[in-house]
């Protein structure tokens, strides 16, 4: 389903190689979950995924179903079905979350040529998906993001990854900033999202939100490209031995 | 059109009459304004017009030339002219202005209610407006219409007296002007009193706004906003002052300006707290977009405290639109210029965030911007 190829990628105004050599295959119906200490390119990958133009990728490239999308903008990418769910997602004062959502909701369906929902029917379609992931309805009247807690936040990015429905889901540190009720509640909301015909990419510090959403594959990221995959317990050995040790073995 | 070379002198005639007296640049610490050009033009003198049948509906007041020819008010608000006193003042501006024009005052006592003011210059003269307005008692929203066309100068000196638990709200609109303005408002609020300012500045090619409030009672507070739209080579001059000068008041001013290539915004804002004046809120914040390289933005948010129990913040920013929130938007899924669309009209709508000013919130997303590439 998407397929990242010996991926080098820099910063657009900076001659420094964050990714260095990444590959990564992920499958339909499958969580995959990166895990790597700090600096180690983790963000900067969901970023350049999702396509963000501050990096520029110098040699490999990430296809999507078969198609190279390395030169698609963030628009594309999006309508093609790649989410992302930001480690700091923006506040966007005066910009209404529901009529955000509903644009974006009607921009996905022009693109697969389906009826645009007008305001009373989005509406339905809101309300079911806010009482399905029990996310308080206030949150559709506020604007977007603006004025949340780090945990409405996140719970408001879940409601995006709902409404929007993408083949391809990165959870950039999801976990980061959730207390632990949050964390359950977030992590039920992504599992009742699962299914067989989607995937999602978990990148993530800490082992404890792979305790809620079981990945199929655990892979350790360092320095830009991944240095080992294995199963969930690859994730419970790192927790317990830490990065150190990890770097150690490797050295 | 050029005028005749008599009618070409006669604003600079009038001008120098109170050269002696006019304010300059040092004066006035714009960096950018300039005086002389904004006289400089071939203006005629206005033509005094017999009163004009009332076309409007509301209560409204409707200044054109240098007179009020024709108004409609509510029940509680009485106008009466005053004489030609020019009251000592080191602003030439507004002597000039007060010489000019008939001053109206307008007295309003216990009274609720929507006037409005349309202030109108026409092609090719200056205009001079000078009014008071006094409350008492009363809650009243004035409604503001500025109209100076082409190679026409309108120059507006108003005062407001804010007292007895009144609150006053001033909402100008001055859109799509081709002429030049230069307003002046002066506001004294009383004890438990409120003044609100909201200046809508929408694609007109040169105007100067200059609002100074004195908050003069206890629980008194003052709200100035202000949002300017400059399209390429326009020009637009926010210069503002408030005063504490007692203790136990609030103050709040938000200015934003969107500019497109060539365009000149200037925003000079002060707050001064007396040395008695304890125990003050005061907030400053001038936010401003440069959609191209070439733009110009001068900013300067500034604070003079004499107190020492007081809470006084003031901050600018400037820079061209929030990349982070472009990307965020695009990675839902709507396109560039639609996600750069929106972000502008959030940045606008932040203007009007304000229970005062939320009537006044512009229903166009677009702002006119969309004929140009934002």
């Amino acid at each position: 389903m998407l397929e990242i190829n010996d991926l080098y990628v820099k910063c657009a105004d900076e001659d420094l190689d964050i990714l260095k050599g990444f590959s990564l295959t992920l499958e339909k119906g499958k969580v995959h979950a990166i895990m790597g200490p700090n600096g180690s390119g983790k963000s900067t990958l969901s970023k350049v995924i999702a396509g963000d133009e501050n990096y520029e990728i110098t040699s490999g490239n990430i296809r999507f179903n078969g198609e190279d999308i390395s030169d698609y903008d963030a628009t594309k990418r999006s309508l093609l079905g790649l989410f992302l769910a930001f480690q700091y997602p923006v506040e966007i004062p005066g910009v209404n979350n529901a009529e955000f959502l509903r644009m974006a909701y009607n921009s996905r369906q022009k693109h697969n040529g389906l009826p645009e929902a007008d305001p009373l029917a989005f509406q339905d379609i809101l309300l079911k998906k806010t009482n399905e992931l029990n996310i308080p309805e206030e949150f559709l009247d506020r604007d977007l993001n603006s004025g949340f807690s780090g945990g409405e936040k996140k719970r408001n990015e879940i409601l995006q990854l709902a409404v929007l429905e993408p083949s391809v889901a990165i959870l950039d540190e999801t976990d980061s900033g959730l207390d632990i009720d949050a964390l359950k509640q977030v992590s039920e909301a992504i599992n009742q999202l699962k299914n067989e015909n989607n995937s999602f990419l978990i990148i993530t510090h800490y082992q404890r939100i792979l305790n809620y959403i079981e990945p199929d594959v655990v892979h350790i990221m360092m320095d830009g490209k991944i240095v080992e995959s294995g199963p969930k317990e690859l994730a419970i050995e790192l927790d317990q031995k830490g990065y150190d040790h990890l770097v150690k073995l490797k050295s | 059109m050029m005028m005749d070379q008599t009618k070409e002198h006669a604003l600079t005639d009038i001008v120098k009459k109170f050269e002696s007296a006019f304010p300059n640049r040092k004066d006035e610490d714009w960096v950018n304004y300039d005086l002389d050009a904004v006289f400089h033009g071939t203006y005629q003198l206005p033509q005094y017009v017999e009163d004009e049948p009332s076309k409007r509906d509301g209560f409204y007041l409707h200044f054109k030339h240098n007179q009020l020819v024709s108004y409609h008010l509510p029940d509680g608000a009485s106008l009466s002219k005053k004489d030609k006193h020019v009251a000592a003042s080191s602003n030439g501006l507004i002597q000039m202005i007060q010489q000019s024009a008939e001053t109206i005052q307008l007295d309003i006592s216990n009274c609720e209610s929507t006037i409005h003011i349309i202030q109108e210059a026409t092609e090719n003269t200056f205009a001079c407006h000078c009014f008071n307005i006094v409350a008492h008692e009363s809650t009243v929203t004035f409604n503001r219409t500025f109209i100076a066309p082409k190679n026409a100068l309108l120059f507006s000196y108003c005062t407001v007296s804010v007292n007895n638990q009144s609150n006053v709200i001033i909402h100008d609109q001055n859109q799509k002007n081709d002429g030049k303005i230069l307003e002046f408002s002066k506001a004294w609020v009383q004890a438990d009193c409120h003044f609100y300012g909201l200046n809508q500045s929408f694609f007109s090619t040169h105007s100067r706004f200059d609002t100074e409030v004195f908050i003069e009672g206890e629980s008194a507070t003052a709200r100035l906003h202000g949002i300017g739209l400059n399209h390429p080579k326009q020009e637009l001059f926010y210069n503002t002052h408030v005063h504490h000068n007692v203790a136990n008041t609030e103050s709040h001013q938000l200015f934003k300006s969107v500019n497109q290539d060539d365009a000149l915004f200037e925003y000079n804002g002060k707050v001064s707290v007396k040395k008695h004046a304890q125990n003050i809120e005061s907030y400053q914040l001038n936010q401003n977009i440069v959609l191209d390289e070439v733009a110009t933005v001068y900013s300067r948010p500034q604070l003079f405290i004499d107190a020492d129990d007081v809470s006084c913040t003031h901050g600018s920013t400037t820079g061209d639109l929030n990349q982070e929130a472009l990307f965020y938007l695009m990675s839902r899924g709507l396109g560039e210029e639609e996600s750069k669309r929106m972000i502008l009209h959030a940045f606008i709508l932040e203007a009007f965030n304000h229970p005062q000013f939320e009537p006044f919130k512009p229903t166009s997303v677009l702002f006119d911007f969309d004929e140009q590439k934002v």
